[in-house]
């Protein structure tokens, strides 16, 4: 095997993990949208993670609420450059509950992983409810918020 | 039948609580957190669970991650025993998108009132987000997190 192979084999056994419990049917349906956005993050890809969300999507960072697909992308562009360089969004899910055929709440725990470092500290573990709806056959996140897990 | 200067007055707090929300849907979605508000004021562990669905979710910081009525209702039946007692809970609606006929979402600005209080302390000030969804023809709440509104809010459950 090359090396390159090698690496995608072991890049898809841990990608496969992302899905938790939820990987296929409609739950798993839904929760690509939140694996596109780690995928982006993985990257530091502004743009790729505001994609992610609807146009009028909101996301709130710690106590920044970013309203709209254009803020969001405005503040990763800076943060990515800045205090989340080269982090990864280890987000896993809890739970993903379908509302209604179009719509989902998925729930993760987790949090940022800085560069050189292999998990979340555990004082910044961190709980998110992502709102997800179908859009066009695909998913796409309406909200994102996270609230401190530990004390 | 002749209206009561309370009743005048109850009407423009709720108009001040609707701010920009004004249309008939907006309002309708926003009974899903006056409601909870209101059995918030009496303490009511059983109100409060019955507003969100048979299997809602509630977060909050610190590991509360309740799912369904029955954990809720105990799980805030405990906090009126405990530290909430008497307390209040408050919040004005910063942000309501209709996602489909039958969801919503709402984020408020809030916290909760110690006992007494009229004013959110910092250390108990929150952004929520709240999931409705319309069943058997009630707007209902799905799932709501908290999360601390600036540095200064450091309550954790």
């Amino acid at each position: 095997m090359t090396k390159e192979a090698a690496a995608l084999v072991e890049g898809a056994k841990q990608w496969a993990t992302y899905y938790g419990e939820y990987s296929n049917g409609p739950e798993g349906h839904a929760l690509t949208a939140q694996l596109r956005a780690r995928a982006a993050w993985a990257e530091n890809n502004a743009d790729a993670f505001a994609d992610i969300f609807i146009d009028n999507g909101s996301a709130l960072f710690g106590d920044t609420q970013l309203k709209g697909r254009e803020e969001i992308r405005g503040y990763l562009v800076e943060a990515f450059a800045g205090p989340y360089k080269a982090t990864r969004l280890f987000e896993e899910p809890r739970e993903v509950r379908l509302l209604t055929d179009s719509s989902a709440i998925i729930v993760t725990d987790g949090g940022l992983v800085r560069e050189g470092e292999e998990t979340v500290d555990p004082a910044n573990l961190v709980r998110a409810m992502w709102v997800a709806v179908r859009h066009d056959g695909d998913w796409r996140i309406v909200s994102y918020q996270s609230c401190p897990i530990r004390n | 039948m002749t209206t009561t200067t309370g009743q005048v007055a109850d009407q423009a707090k709720l108009d001040a609580y609707y701010g920009p929300f004004t249309d008939d849907k907006q309002k309708e979605v926003l009974s899903v957190p006056l409601r909870l508000v209101a059995a918030w004021a009496r303490n009511d562990a059983a109100g409060v669970a019955d507003v969100f669905t048979e299997d809602g979710i509630l977060i909050l910081p610190g590991d509360v991650y309740k799912r369904g009525r029955d954990e809720i209702r105990s799980f805030m039946a405990a906090a009126y025993a405990g530290p909430f007692k008497d307390s209040n809970v408050t919040g004005q609606p910063a942000d309501l998108r209709i996602i489909s006929d039958d969801v919503a979402l709402i984020r408020t600005h809030g916290g909760i009132l110690a006992p007494g209080e009229t004013e959110i302390a910092p250390e108990l000030a929150v952004r929520s987000t709240w999931v409705a969804v319309k069943k058997d023809g009630e707007w209902q709440l799905a799932g709501y997190q908290n999360s601390p509104r600036g540095a200064g809010a450091t309550l954790r459950w």
